[in-house]
């Protein structure tokens, strides 16, 4: 029934893994464990377990992994029942507060008593899915055109992340230098100088089209390369189901 | 949220100083804007307009702080309150309004409610006026 998808590593991740192995058997609630390899990618792995019929799907490891296997589980069609499981790498990150899980214990307890939640995903057009963020980079300020369902806008900006329910937070670092530059100043002079905070931007929407003017910029979900601009996301609601903690609280983001 | 699509809502929207936006802004919660904005603003709760903001376009809500630019018509089914610097040039409509020394306010400006009474009274001293004739055309 249960379908592990453990991330590839080191020692260190080998013995963390073992322990999971350990509790899962003890939960009773063990499965087929798989991992990636050169001729296996995460992606196919998912679909491996799709095909071969198991209800629920467990990433163990990173943010990274995560993301791949629910990219697998929307791009795969007819697979609206299988659930995510998720045994998270990082207990301070974000998919480890949706799921509500603090521990290895938590997490894996979950896994046993289902409870279910549906959750948002985001688009990358054509077929990227994530459940973390999007982040768009620069050192350098550039200027954007950007689409936000039927409204235009052109910006200045040197960081863009995108969050599922389609929440676009829109930074100009630049200015913020420039504004602790004139604070330092002022406290210098022995004057008070109060630094607002006008340059950050934050929209809601169901599609955002983003185009840099002049350079081309890349798109990093969890620090890996996933497309260049243009580009083109969407909110997908309610897209997957995943297993959370009994004390799981809904969170809006 | 944005645009017709009013079914997605966040906590609040804020356009930044650097963002010229054109089109609808829509949020079902409060909009602070700092930057340029060509087109409609609306919100069911409040509309900040700092003192970077310009804005060319109607904006409606409940509760409207004006510290910017507006170019265009303001509704507020609350409050409207233009800050000393604040600038409105056009119409607004509100039933509570509050404008600070040193701000601009150049249009027409209408309440609602008081307007309903302004209505009442002519009326009713016509009415009056009437019945008086008629009485004194009935005497005669």
């Amino acid at each position: 029934m249960y379908y592990y998808i453990m991330e590839a590593g080191n020692a260190k991740t080998a013995s963390w893994q073992e322990k999971i192995k350990d509790i899962l058997g003890d939960l009773g609630i063990a499965g087929e464990t798989v991992q990636p390899t050169a001729a296996r990618t995460i992606e196919e792995l998912a679909s491996l377990g799709i095909m071969k019929g198991y209800s629920t799907i467990v990433a163990v490891g990173s943010e990274k992994l995560v993301n791949k296997i629910v990219t697998a589980l929307i791009n795969q069609k007819g697979t609206k029942e299988t659930v995510l499981g998720i045994i998270p790498s990082d207990f301070d990150g974000m998919l480890a507060r949706r799921i509500g899980a603090r521990d290895i214990r938590e997490a894996c307890q979950a896994l046993k008593f289902r409870k279910l939640q549906t959750i948002d995903a985001c688009q990358i057009e054509p077929n990227k899915y994530f459940l973390t963020e999007a982040v768009i980079e620069t050192s350098r300020a550039v200027d954007a055109y950007m689409t936000l369902d039927q409204t235009q806008a052109g910006l200045i900006f040197n960081r863009i992340v995108i969050k599922p329910g389609l929440k676009i937070q829109i930074f100009d670092q630049s200015q913020q230098t420039i504004n602790k530059f004139k604070e330092f100043w002022a406290k210098l002079f022995g004057k008070t100088y109060e630094a607002k905070d006008i340059y950050t931007s934050i929209f809601y929407s169901k599609k955002i089209k983003l185009e840099t003017l002049g350079r081309i910029l890349p798109v990093k979900v969890d620090d890996e390369i996933i497309t260049k601009t243009p580009l083109v996301c969407s909110a997908r609601p309610k897209a997957l189901k995943i297993i959370c903690t009994r004390d799981t609280i809904k969170s809006k983001e | 949220m944005m645009g017709d699509n009013k079914n997605v809502s966040g906590p609040n929207t804020v356009v930044g100083a650097n963002v010229k936006l054109v089109g609808t802004l829509y949020d079902a919660n409060e909009v602070t804007i700092h930057g340029k904005i060509e087109g409609e603003v609306q919100s069911d709760k409040t509309v900040i307009i700092t003192e970077t903001a310009y804005i060319k376009g109607p904006v409606t809500a409940d509760t409207i702080q004006v510290a910017g630019a507006v170019h265009g018509s303001i509704t507020a089914t609350g409050k409207l309150e233009i800050l000393p610097t604040g600038k409105v040039y056009g119409s607004v409509t509100t039933k509570d309004l509050s404008i600070r020394s040193g701000a601009i306010f150049i249009g027409k400006s209408t309440m609602p409610e008081a307007g309903k009474e302004l209505e009442l009274e002519p009326e009713d001293k016509a009415s009056s006026t009437n019945k008086k004739e008629t009485e004194y055309l009935a005497e005669e």
